[in-house]
């Protein structure tokens, strides 16, 4: 009895021991996820100054992560969830489908509603209407874009920041600091000098500028406020004063100044104007950039005989290096919080100057530009995904894009002669 | 002989040149004497200060008794360095015994980069220029508040350009007798 | 007979007469039914003799081997079970005629009927220790038919790991070509998702089972699977629904940047 048990409990074990098969995958591939931003439906009679879907399909596609296709591709155009035809959407590979309404209201003001849907699913994943003035459609539209992206991506959306930058004429005599959406329109001149004006940094708040300007002196460090143009000399002393950089706290101002012999990482504190000296070495120190903690600082350092990446804790002095490879890098930005590095890099001797990143954490060097020579002032998105930066491109002086990883690459359009020197703005709030 | 004769058209020459070179630059000063205004569509821009720079530019004037190598003054350095190369030390022990032999003399020595590299890290580079070349004079005897320094880092370039050739005549230290 | 007027009550006289006589008759039925019944609860005396329908189920073990050959990949006990209550309801019925012949003797003595109980519950006995002695003869039979399965099973399963193997990696090839990673995925990210599927390899339901905490990690897993949509399954049958009517896929994204 006893054993017949034993015998019906072991085949019901040996049957179960091979319940249930698990295939595991290891890896996947990187590519742009296929979605269709169709036109919004638009209201009779009123014109709609801005092209709210372009917007959006732009913003996706300058991300790197989305491939929109025209809507002449598209198999129709729908504006209610009653009009799609997902299988429709599946024939045409699209993953997802947004669409969306935009209806005119009393005084100027526009209200859009938006419908993101999974193809596959055929279920509705975002949805969300929006109130704006006509001035407002453009930041409307940024907003959708964030939304989508961070729905599908996991990370947070960057399409309502805004970049800084300058830009000079060809002979170098005329220089203008400017602010604009991160997709270059609603451009803002906000200082206009005959003297070169080069690295703008924002504040963490978004609502001022420090900037150097060179003056036949020498190099001055300004702050100036955004909303009512007023600036403020922070910095005019014997030798260079550069390279500003704010605490992501807010708290504090780092520069280099050359004062007492050569150029050093000096920090000032915004509240009490006292300054505090970081390094001190007979080698360049510049550059600095404050990681997340407001405590310890990255900056390019010539103390090894050429221009490597160092970080320093402004509070124990305690200093070490961090790039290895390759023959220079400078100009040092942080992503993803302070694990990955975008410097400018010169692989060797004689090299082309190029923008790579360095995963602080695995070690890998990533070369990111390939198309642009002469590449310069790397400058990130706040969501640690974009680089931005200023190149050479047949001759001009151009700002440039690439995606953290390498992937995507596009060129700032621009109407000047020569752009150079952009700041990626901080997220709104 | 022929070294004076050749050295007499240099002097011409250069002087031509410096006097061009000061009419544009006078020129420049002069555009930015008027006060500019942006288009004042948002309360964000800003008038363009009117720098009263110290913009004042001379050129010693050779004279038949006159070192000619005074005129010359820009020195070059290799890329990414500040050492003084040994084929420009004549040239700096000239202006030597000239500001020796004329203690009121003041000069300011401006260091340049060309445009490879960071921008901020080329403002220090400048700034080192600068100073090994005055390093060099005080070591020769010349008083160190006869000389000033100031870097302009790549944005100032002697010539516009992405060639070796532009790039190796960016990378300098000049000289600028200011006026007493 | 003199025939009374109506008037008269000596007129009622045969009719009572009659109608006792009906009576009578009934009352007599009724007594040889009450016997029928009787006969019922004697019936149930014999079910103490178990032994009988042991005996009837010897041929039992022939049958459980034919069931083995014909079905591989079973569990064998089964069957087994399966003939033996039939066997045992036939068994029954053949008891009941028997049983009704014995009534009748029943009555005249109880001293013999005392006798037969006895005789009836010693042979009870017996049977049932006869019962434990094949129970465990059929156990220890169960246990050398469970052990010729399991040899036959270790060599079935064998092939099958092989064709099993087979599938799973062309099923992973083609998860692994159509899978985007959404760049927020670190690498050590893993979600783990169930496939249900007809047997044309058409997947017919999707389910998350546990999420990598990335939303858009899991949704980009499931898009590969509807992206693929028909995987390559084993023809055989059984095989089939063992193994790929529905299994797990863990997905982990290794080459991710993160």
């Amino acid at each position: 009895m006893l054993r017949t048990f034993t015998f019906v409990l072991l085949f019901w074990v040996y049957a179960n021991a091979q319940a249930e098969l698990t295939i595991e995958i290891k890896q996947g591939i990187a590519s742009a996820i296929p979605i269709s931003v169709v036109p919004f439906a638009l209201p009779e009679g009123t014109k709609v100054p801005e092209d709210i879907d372009g917007i959006i399909r732009n913003d996706l596609e300058r991300s790197g992560h989305f491939k929109p296709i025209s809507p002449d591709d598209m198999l129709s155009h729908p504006n209610n969830i009653e009009d799609i035809y997902f299988r429709d959407w599946r024939l045409l590979k699209q993953d997802y489908v947004l669409i969306g309404q935009v209806e005119a209201r009393l005084n100027d003001v526009f209200q859009i509603r938006y419908q993101l849907f999974d193809v596959f699913n055929e279920k509705e994943l975002l949805s969300q209407t929006l109130r704006g003035t006509k001035q407002q459609l453009r930041d409307i539209a940024h907003k959708v874009s964030d939304s989508v992206y961070e729905q599908l991506t996991g990370i947070r959306g960057a399409f309502s920041t805004k970049i800084a930058y300058v830009t000079a004429n060809r002979a170098r005599t005329n220089f203008t600091l400017a602010i604009a959406d991160s997709d270059g329109a609603r451009e803002q001149i906000v200082l206009k000098s005959k003297y070169s004006i080069f690295s703008p940094a924002w504040s963490p708040d978004g609502k001022k500028l420090a900037y150097v300007m060179l003056e036949d002196k020498g190099s001055r460090v300004y702050v100036q406020e955004l909303a009512t143009g007023k600036k403020e000399l922070v910095s005019s002393s014997k030798g260079l004063n550069s390279a500003p950089a704010f605490s992501p706290d807010g708290t504090k101002l780092a520069m280099v100044l050359s004062k007492d012999g050569n150029p050093e990482i000096y920090v000032l504190e915004l509240a009490t104007k006292k300054w505090t000296r970081i390094t001190k070495h007979f080698g360049i120190d510049t550059e600095p950039n404050w990681m997340p903690d407001s405590q310890h600082i990255i900056f390019t350092s010539g103390r090894s005989g050429k221009p490597q990446i160092y970080r320093v804790d402004t509070q124990s002095g305690y200093i070490e290096r961090l790039t290895y490879e390759g023959h220079y890098n400078a100009r040092a930005r942080l992503a993803q919080d302070g694990r990955f590095l975008v410097m400018v890099h010169q692989a060797q001797k004689g090299g082309d100057f190029h923008i790579a990143s360095l995963d602080l954490t695995r070690g890998l060097l990533q070369i990111l530009t390939s198309d642009t020579y002469l590449d310069e002032s790397p400058s990130v998105s706040p969501n640690g995904v974009m680089v931005m930066y200023a190149a050479k491109y047949k001759n001009q002086s151009i700002l440039a894009a690439v995606s953290v990883d390498g992937d995507v690459k596009f060129l700032v359009p621009s109407k000047h002669g020569d752009v150079r020197e952009p700041a990626w703005g901080p997220y709104k709030n | 002989m022929q070294q004076l004769g050749l050295s007499k058209i240099f002097a011409v020459s250069l002087t031509v040149l410096a006097m061009t070179g000061c009419a544009s630059k006078g020129g420049a000063t002069d555009e930015a004497a008027t006060t500019e205004t942006t288009a004042a569509e948002e309360s964000q821009t800003q008038p363009v200060p009117a720098s009263p720079g110290v913009d004042v530019e001379t050129n010693v004037e050779s004279e038949g008794a006159a070192n000619p190598l005074l005129d010359q003054t820009t020195i070059y350095f290799d890329f990414d360095r500040a050492q003084i190369r040994p084929e420009f030390k004549e040239i700096l022990n000239a202006h030597a015994e000239y500001l020796k032999a004329n203690p009121q003399s003041r000069i300011v020595l401006e260091g340049h980069c060309d445009e490879r590299g960071t921008v901020e890290y080329n403002l220090a580079l400048g700034e080192r220029r600068a100073n090994t070349t005055k390093r060099y004079l005080i070591v020769q005897g010349v008083s160190a508040n006869q000389i000033e320094t100031v870097s302009y880092g790549e944005e100032r370039p002697a010539q516009i350009g992405s060639t070796e050739a532009a790039w190796a005549k960016n990378r300098r230290s000049e000289i600028t007798y200011q006026a007493q | 007979m003199r025939l009374y007027p109506l008037s008269d009550p000596r007129s009622f006289g045969l009719p009572i007469l009659i109608a006792l006589g009906i009576q009578i008759v009934v009352l007599v039925l009724l007594s040889t039914h009450w016997m029928n019944t009787e006969t019922h609860t004697l019936k149930s005396v014999p079910s103490h003799i178990a032994a009988r329908v042991v005996q009837i189920e010897k041929p039992k073990p022939k049958q459980v081997k034919k069931a083995v050959k014909k079905k591989p990949g079973k569990p064998k006990v089964v069957p087994a079970k399966k003939t033996a209550p039939v066997k045992k309801k036939k068994a029954e019925t053949k008891k009941e005629k028997p049983v009704k012949k014995v009534v009748p003797k029943k009555e005249p003595d109880q001293k013999a009927i005392a006798k037969k109980q006895a005789e009836l519950a010693k042979q009870a006995k017996e049977e049932l220790a006869k019962a434990a002695a094949r129970e465990q003869a059929m156990s220890e039979l169960d246990a050398l038919l469970a052990e010729e399965m399991a040899a036959e099973n270790a060599q079935q399963s064998e092939k099958d790991q092989a064709a099993i193997s087979d599938y799973a990696s062309q099923i992973r090839a083609l998860i692994e070509r159509v899978w985007r990673v959404p760049p927020s995925a670190k690498h050590t990210d893993t979600v783990l998702v169930r496939l249900f599927l007809v047997p044309t390899g058409e997947v017919t339901e999707v389910q998350i089972v546990e999420s990598s905490g990335n939303l858009a990690l899991d949704r980009s897993a499931e898009q590969a699977v509807w992206r693929v949509g028909t995987l390559p399954v084993p023809d055989d049958a059984a095989l089939f629904e063992k193994q790929f009517r529905r299994f797990t896929l863990k997905l982990t994204p290794e080459n991710a940047r993160l």
